[in-house]
């Protein structure tokens, strides 16, 4: 088990290697940066000076140091467009984004597990065919028009919530939160089912797709034949054995909701990294650009980690390896 | 020869059992037309900025008070006709979206009878490669090299090369999608006697993959191409909706919903929504399609994703 | 077989089940009656297909949709329970009528503990405390044979044998200390050396507890080694019951006489018997008259058009016109 965990750990961090790699080259060897900082009309020793100053001078092994370095320091270097140090920009709108993934993901595991489970033990009642329904259109439909269908409903016809923004935030630190003031709470409506719609849907699918295969296993029928309780069979037994293969799907999946927030920012002016990031590819920002490529990829590392965990936890099977090593007869 | 070789009434007949396949078969001939044939069909020509008139800009559909009939679906801010932005616009995707399926297409099937065919390390490396693309949202990769693009091209060379810039990010963030199923497919195709007849008669490792192999897996391809279609659409409108995709100068659908967005809040809806309402119906019945060709061509064919 | 039904453990009378089809309903079981005395091992032997494993669901009232019982009565110690709404037959699953099924690798959980499985179904059907329900299900598991049982309470199902984790199923099943056991394919998925300890421990539990039990099985070996009386059956019909001594030596039904052709230690005594020729038809393929009469040896004409009634010949009761004079 701890092998196991060893192995994963070192995995994660030869991805994590590679892809501060690429950062790097986008880096370096991507676009030209003192021409996106200076106007057309710099003078030649202006640029030579800016070049000597953000050390694009020195040969490529050197350069590939002092960026590990950087990043060991916590340093990301200077956005070209805001001349901020790209770490102190990641702060600032981290707190949002993650405060949209994270009401995004809870909507997505609490209303598609319930839904699925629904849909799973009454497959022929009217709300499990609705459901179905809605999942297929769902899956469909690009996120950007879920948003923007949702905006000119809500926002436009009825007015019941804001169409753009973040509401009032109160400030703790270094942290900002808008999940503790009115508007915050009713800006955060709209763009958190907006990004949650697709991993909903996705959830579902599967937790019915995956009840209905165990509700057929003979364990569950040798419970019912114990007179076990309804409530004992389907939310207990049967639900921990839908879990395990869920877990996974839904662990790549709540990864690329910080994928999709970037979409759903944009839709909802959501000043968050998604949005940041859009900029900076708007206007060729590399620091940004490979600063937020690493962080994706850290979120993905941990979520990662955190699945075989939670794996772990889950199945006995696992945890002594192979399995079916018992005593015999 | 793939379409020959099961009957086409058997085709027919299960896309008439399927009401749902037929109505999205409906709706996406419809658009495809519309598309095609835009600057015949559509009522004016939304790129002559001389027909422009801004007495008629931001104008509701014609069913709403102050809409005009001229206008079916309103107009925009420079009263640019709706329905013919919208058809235009269509023809741009979908030109974007089969060129990116074609390329991905050409690259997933190329590394993908390399790596089942070659085996070893050559389909370990490439296969290894393909699992790290594919837990990266595509999106995210295309947004990537768009991005990449957009800092290495002089702007003007950029404009110019816009929607090759798109076709080729789809295209490297989906090849995956082909390249897994045409490797398992070639790698039970190659352990066949047929190909060890051909082998035996001394035909070369490309004749072998090409006339040999390649014919079985155009059934899944075929499958992959229908639904990734529905995938490159739905990214290059994404894309262009987040402003790196297609510049207003040659506006997708995506491009129209973007630029109509701004003006949602004065409660004019219909600039935007009606273009982001045609993405979803495409893409809808192109993924219906999709689904309806997998299931039957092969009821044990499980490929897309 | 005229005592009163209260005398009896299980009383199946008239029994019919049926599944809705194109065709309009199918007869899966069709008329079965048969009796089980307490403490009685009463062995049900047939094909696959012929109506065994739907009678014992039935019983437990575990039918799988759209199939349901048309017509019968299912009497437990005299008390009615076929008419039972789902919550009363809940409190009769697992308290009154045990239930063992075929694989015991897949009847079991894997993702819970051995005595977490034992202590729910304990303590569903007998209010205690956990370190009661923990006690018992100890006391359980070393009742079913299952050695250093204190230190394998805490494992999980994967951690057993296949040997072992059937003695967990039948720790489970007599959980409550249910008066029937119904044992469906107990040993089959098992190997054969297992085979007989599990037999062995079923017979031993059923003495020693006064449970009647239902032995569904395809294997006449299995019926000889445990059970007292057996029920033949062929699509859906019971066409031979009587003590398993009489049935074994000397079989009056067609369809007895080759089904015992095949157990191979008795082959030479009965050598003259070929095996069955052909299979079982599906049901809703099944011909009129005698169900049997198409692969039947000594067929006649009365066969194929009249279908014969179980009467009694002796000590069984059969269903064949060969002695009907």
């Amino acid at each position: 088990m701890l092998t196991f965990l060893i192995k994963r750990l070192a995995q994660a961090g030869l991805v994590l290697m590679s892809v501060s790699f690429c950062s790097f080259l986008l880096f370096n060897f991507v676009g030209d940066p003192v021409q996106q900082m200076m106007s057309a009309t710099a003078s030649t020793e202006d640029r030579e000076a800016l070049r000597e100053q953000l050390g694009l001078n020195a040969s490529t092994p050197v350069q590939f140091v002092r960026f590990v370095g950087n990043i060991a320091h916590g340093n990301f270097g200077n956005s070209y467009r805001l001349g901020r140090p790209v770490e102190r920009l990641i702060a600032e709108r981290l707190p949002a984004t993650l405060e949209l993934v994270a009401v995004a993901a809870v909507f997505a595991l609490v209303l598609g597990i319930a839904m699925g489970l629904q849909s799973g033990l009454a497959p022929t009642s009217l709300l499990a065919r609705i459901t179905q329904w809605g999942s297929l259109i769902g899956v469909s439909l690009p996120t950007f028009f879920i948003g923007i269908g949702l905006i000119t409903v809500f926002s436009v016809w009825l007015g019941w919530f804001p169409a753009f923004g973040r509401g009032d935030v109160i400030q703790f630190r270094w942290w900002s939160t808008g999940l503790l003031t009115a508007s915050g709470l009713q800006s955060i409506v709209l763009p958190a089912i907006t990004l949650s719609l697709f991993l909903m849907t996705l959830v579902m699918r599967l937790v019915r797709g995956e009840l209905l295969e165990v509700m057929r296993t003979d364990y569950i029928k040798f419970a019912r034949a114990r007179g076990l309780s309804k409530r004992l069979i389907y939310l207990v037994y049967a639900f921990r054995n839908t879990l395990v293969p869920v877990i996974t799907v839904i662990g790549l999946q709540i990864g690329s909701l910080v994928a999709f927030s970037i979409i759903t920012e944009t839709v909802f002016n959501w000043p968050g990294l998604g949005l940041m990031f859009v900029d900076a590819i708007q206007f060729a920002d590399i620091p940004v650009m490979a600063t937020y490529l690493m962080l994706v990829a850290l979120v993905f590392v941990v979520i990662n980690l955190v699945v075989d965990v939670l794996y772990l936890a889950i199945d006995p099977r696992l945890r002594t390896g192979s399995g079916g090593s018992g005593a015999a007869t | 020869m793939l379409l020959r070789s099961m009957s086409e009434s058997h085709l027919w007949h299960s896309l008439r059992q399927s009401v749902t396949t037929m109505a999205a078969l409906l709706a996406l001939t419809v658009l495809v037309v519309g598309a095609v044939f835009s600057p015949w069909l559509a009522p004016t020509n939304p790129f002559d900025v001389a027909s422009l008139d801004l007495l008629n800009a931001s104008m509701p559909p014609s069913w709403l008070p102050g809409g005009d009939f001229k206008f079916l679906l309103g107009t925009d801010a420079q009263g640019r006709d709706m329905l013919s932005a919208i058809m235009f616009g269509m023809r741009i995707s979908l030109i974007v979206g089969l060129c990116s399926v074609a390329l991905a297409m050409a690259i997933g099937i190329t590394l993908g009878l390399t790596a089942g065919y070659a085996g070893g390390s050559v389909d370990a490396f490439i296969m290894r490669f393909a699992d790290v693309q594919l837990a990266f949202p595509s999106i995210l990769l295309a947004l990537l090299i768009s991005g990449i693009a957009r800092s290495t091209l002089s702007s003007q060379t950029y404009q110019a090369s816009a929607l090759w810039v798109v076709v080729l990010a789809i295209g490297l963030s989906t090849w995956v999608l082909f390249a897994r199923p045409v490797r398992a497919a070639c790698m039970v195709e190659k352990t066949k006697d047929y190909v060890h007849a051909a082998r035996l008669l001394g035909l070369g490792r490309v004749t072998i993959l090409l006339r040999h192999i390649l014919p079985n897996v155009l059934g899944s391809v075929l499958v992959i191409a229908t639904l990734g279609l529905g995938v490159s659409v739905l990214i290059e409108a994404s894309l262009s909706f987040l402003g790196v995709g297609m510049p207003p100068t040659q506006p997708s659908l995506g491009t129209l919903v973007s630029s109509g967005r701004d003006y949602i809040a004065a409660g004019e809806w219909w600039m935007t929504l009606f273009p982001a309402l045609t993405v979803a119906v495409l893409v809808l019945s192109v993924n219906l399609l999709g689904d309806w060709l997998r299931d039957a061509l092969n009821p044990r064919l499980r490929l897309a994703r | 077989m005229t005592a009163s039904p209260a005398g009896h453990a299980l009383s199946v009378r008239n029994l019919s089940v049926e599944f809705p089809s194109g065709r309009g309903r199918l007869l899966a079981i069709d008329d079965v009656s048969f009796d089980v005395a307490p403490g009685e091992i009463l062995g049900l032997v047939g094909e696959s297909g012929a109506g065994k494993s739907l009678t014992g669901s039935a019983i437990i009232g575990l039918i799988e949709p759209p199939g349901r019982i048309a017509s019968g009565e299912i009497l437990l110690a005299g008390r009615r329970i076929d008419n039972l709404d789902d919550t009363q037959m809940r409190h009769v699953r697992g308290r009154e009528i045990g239930m063992i099924f075929q694989d015991p690798r897949t009847s079991l959980n894997p993702l819970f503990t051995v005595s977490r499985q034992l202590t729910d179904t304990i303590r569903e059907h007998r209010p205690m405390s956990a370190t009661a329900a923990r006690q018992e299900a100890l006391r359980l598991l070393e009742m079913v044979g299952i050695p250093a049982a204190a230190q394998r309470l805490d494992s999980y199902p994967h951690e057993f044998s296949g040997g072992m984790c059937q003695r967990v199923v039948i720790a489970l099943a007599l959980a409550a200390g249910p008066r029937l056991i119904i044992a469906d394919e107990p040993t089959t998925a098992l190997d054969v050396s297992t085979q007989a300890q599990i037999m062995k421990v079923m017979k031993d539990l059923c003495k020693s507890s006064g449970s009647a039990m239902m032995l569904i099985t395809h294997s006449m070996g299995v019926i000889a080694a445990l059970a007292d009386r057996v029920a033949v059956m062929y699509a859906g019909r019971i066409v031979e019951i009587g003590p398993v001594a009489d049935v074994i030596l000397h079989p009056r039904h067609p369809y007895s006489k080759g089904l015992i052709a095949s157990i191979p230690s008795l082959e030479q005594k009965m050598a003259r018997f070929s095996q069955i020729d052909g299979a079982m038809p599906r049901l809703g393929r099944w011909p009129g008259g005698c169900s049997f009469h198409p692969r039947c040896p000594s067929r006649m004409d009365v066969c194929s058009t009249v279908r014969p009634e179980l009467t009694e010949k002796g000590n069984a009761m059969m269903a064949c016109w060969l002695d009907a004079s």
